[in-house]
């Protein structure tokens, strides 16, 4: 017997967002630790903070949804590596590894 | 012409002499008029240097009548210059002046008393050679790493999203009049998945008995993300297959199950509503036919035995590895609401079945189609189920129940929002009265408020009329 019935037909409705599955959050966790690392990179030149804030971006435009807003992934984007741009900027110097400064 | 020339020559010397004879007058003549005049008497220590300066001309005067006629008539010019010349010189005389400079030269610096003087070994300051940014050069590596595993991840997912949908398309089309219609923004002619990430795709079928649609999520490994692939190695997740088919007004009997692995039961458990609600008991799978590794949540053991019939335990006992949970309800809500979260309306409930199938390696193989049609056939049962009338009454009370519990909860919030904004107010009142400079007042509101605290600690007695007789 063909199951199908087209007097059953319904649009697509997305489900209510309290019974809808755990959202995923990592966009957004990503999101404001790359902010706050591009500020640190930026305010207190530490460049490896201003590289942090670099993946973090990425890794938060790697999880985005297609639904998310560009413009803040852009901008967490932009603001990371004009942290890291700047930092080099003001001090041209390489980066040490944190162990060097350890052993100092 | 000898003549002429000797008498030239002569001529040349008596003028020379002339001019130096003419020279020396005018300077006498200067030095006089020089002295006379009381108002320069003070440069005279000068004129006395100039007069030292005036030898060195004359010794060069003695010079005058070894070189030519045209050179001399230069020099007298240049004896006059020299006048000024001097002058200007005399700017910096004041250099070898012995007297200008205190203890100048006077002792002679000895050697051995000179102080040390230590040049440190100042490094070479030189642009940085490249090879010293070898961190930038590996976190850039990374970043590079990080684009190609973004690029490549993304690819495979999409393939593995398009090879379901060729697997399965035929079996969905079976099934649903639509297949693949996933809101307005979608091309008819290109219906199938719809990207909600890189790694989630969604699909929405509808037009099939027993139920309103059913919205099938592909929710495969995070590929395109390299530190969720490298987290991957470490603790290895599938790709999942969510499948949310909602069920019409009709189509189900007023009861809660639930199939589904051992630690999945514990955390649903735990964290649904509708399930901690009406399933408190979670037994072990054996004891309905199925693997132990599965448990069984069931508020009603009617319909858990109607529902895992024969056909549907063969099928779970198979394919046991690759289901997460199936989950039918009729009040379906979510996860529990946090408690900070004020409770104004009873939550949204829905008819749901939810399955979560795990696929294998590469977006599932064989076992998704059995799978499939075990839902279709589990729709089609719970479509015929009906419960006995004591079932039914026992669902609907425990459902009575639940909207009680729900309403006296509620009732109990609203009472304490309530005493808190009174206790608020009269803090603000007490406030109020305590700024005010009227003792009076003050007094009168104490009293009052003492009367309404012993009101409060006094309780209540009813009053009962005693009629005379």
């Amino acid at each position: 017997m063909d199951p199908r019935r087209a007097d059953r037909e319904r649009r697509y409705k997305p489900p209510p967002p309290s019974s809808a599955p755990a959202e995923d959050l990592t966009t957004d966790y990503m999101n404001i630790l790359g902010m706050v690392f591009s500020m640190c990179g930026l305010m207190m030149r530490l460049k490896w903070c201003a590289w942090t804030a670099v993946f973090c971006s990425s890794i938060s435009f790697a999880n985005s949804r297609v639904s998310d807003d560009t413009k803040q992934i852009v901008s967490s984007f932009m603001l990371s590596i004009s942290a890291v741009v700047m930092s080099y900027l003001q001090n041209p110097a390489p980066m040490s590894p944190p162990w060097a400064a350890l052993a100092t | 012409m000898i003549f002429f020339v000797f008498f030239f020559r002569k001529m040349r010397l008596v003028v020379l002499l002339a001019l130096l004879l003419c020279s020396v007058t005018i300077s006498h003549g200067f030095e006089d008029t020089n002295l006379e005049d009381d108002d320069f008497a003070e440069f005279e220590q000068f004129e006395s240097n100039d007069d030292n300066d005036a030898g060195f001309s004359k010794e060069e005067i003695d010079d005058i009548p070894k070189v030519n006629a045209k050179k001399d008539e230069f020099d007298t010019n240049s004896v006059e210059d020299d006048i000024v010349v001097e002058d200007e010189d005399n700017e910096f005389e004041h250099f070898q002046d012995p007297e200008e400079f205190e203890g100048f030269q006077e002792s002679p610096p000895r050697n051995a008393e000179q102080p040390k003087i230590t040049i440190s070994k100042v490094p070479i300051v030189m642009r940085p050679r490249w090879d010293a940014y070898w961190l930038e050069g590996v976190l850039c590596c990374l970043l590079a790493a990080y684009a190609l595993v973004y690029a490549v991840g993304r690819a495979k997912n999409t393939t593995i999203a398009t090879n379901f949908l060729k697997l399965h398309r035929p079996l969905l089309e079976d099934n649903f009049t639509l297949v693949g219609e996933s809101g307005s923004d979608m091309v008819p002619e290109d219906r199938g998945w719809r990207r909600e990430a890189e790694h989630c795709f969604t699909m929405w079928c509808s037009g099939r008995q027993c139920c309103e649609g059913m919205l099938l999520t592909l929710k495969l490994i995070k590929r395109q993300d390299l530190v969720n692939v490298l987290l991957g190695v470490v603790r290895p997740n599938p790709d999942t297959l969510l499948i949310r088919v909602e069920l019409g007004k009709d189509d189900n009997d007023p009861f809660v199950l639930c199939v589904a692995q051992k630690k999945v039961a514990t955390r649903l458990s735990k964290e649904m509503q509708d399930l901690s609600m009406f399933c408190p008991e979670r037994r072990p799978g054996d004891k309905h036919g199925l693997p132990s590794s599965l448990s069984v949540m069931s508020e009603c053991a009617e319909a858990t035995s109607a529902l895992l019939d024969a056909r549907v335990v063969a099928a779970l006992t198979q394919y046991a590895a690759h289901v997460q949970y199936i989950h039918v309800s009729d009040r379906y809500c979510g996860p529990k609401q946090m408690e900070e979260t004020s409770v104004t309306k009873p939550p949204e409930t829905e008819r749901v079945l939810l399955a979560s199938l795990s696929l294998n390696g590469e977006g599932g193989g064989d076992e998704v189609r059995p799978l499939l049609l075990m839902i279709f056939y589990m729709l089609d049962r719970i479509k015929r189920l009906r419960l006995s009338k004591e079932a039914l009454s026992k669902c609907e009370k425990r459902r009575q129940k639940a909207a009680e519990a729900w309403v006296r909860g509620a009732h109990a919030a609203r009472q304490e929002s309530a005493a808190l904004r009174r206790e608020e107010k009269r803090k603000q009142e007490k406030e109020r009265i305590l700024a005010e400079d009227d003792p009076e007042k003050q007094r009168r509101w104490e009293l009052k408020e003492q009367k309404r605290q012993q009101k409060r600690k006094t309780p209540k007695l009813k009053q009962l009329k005693v009629k005379a007789l």
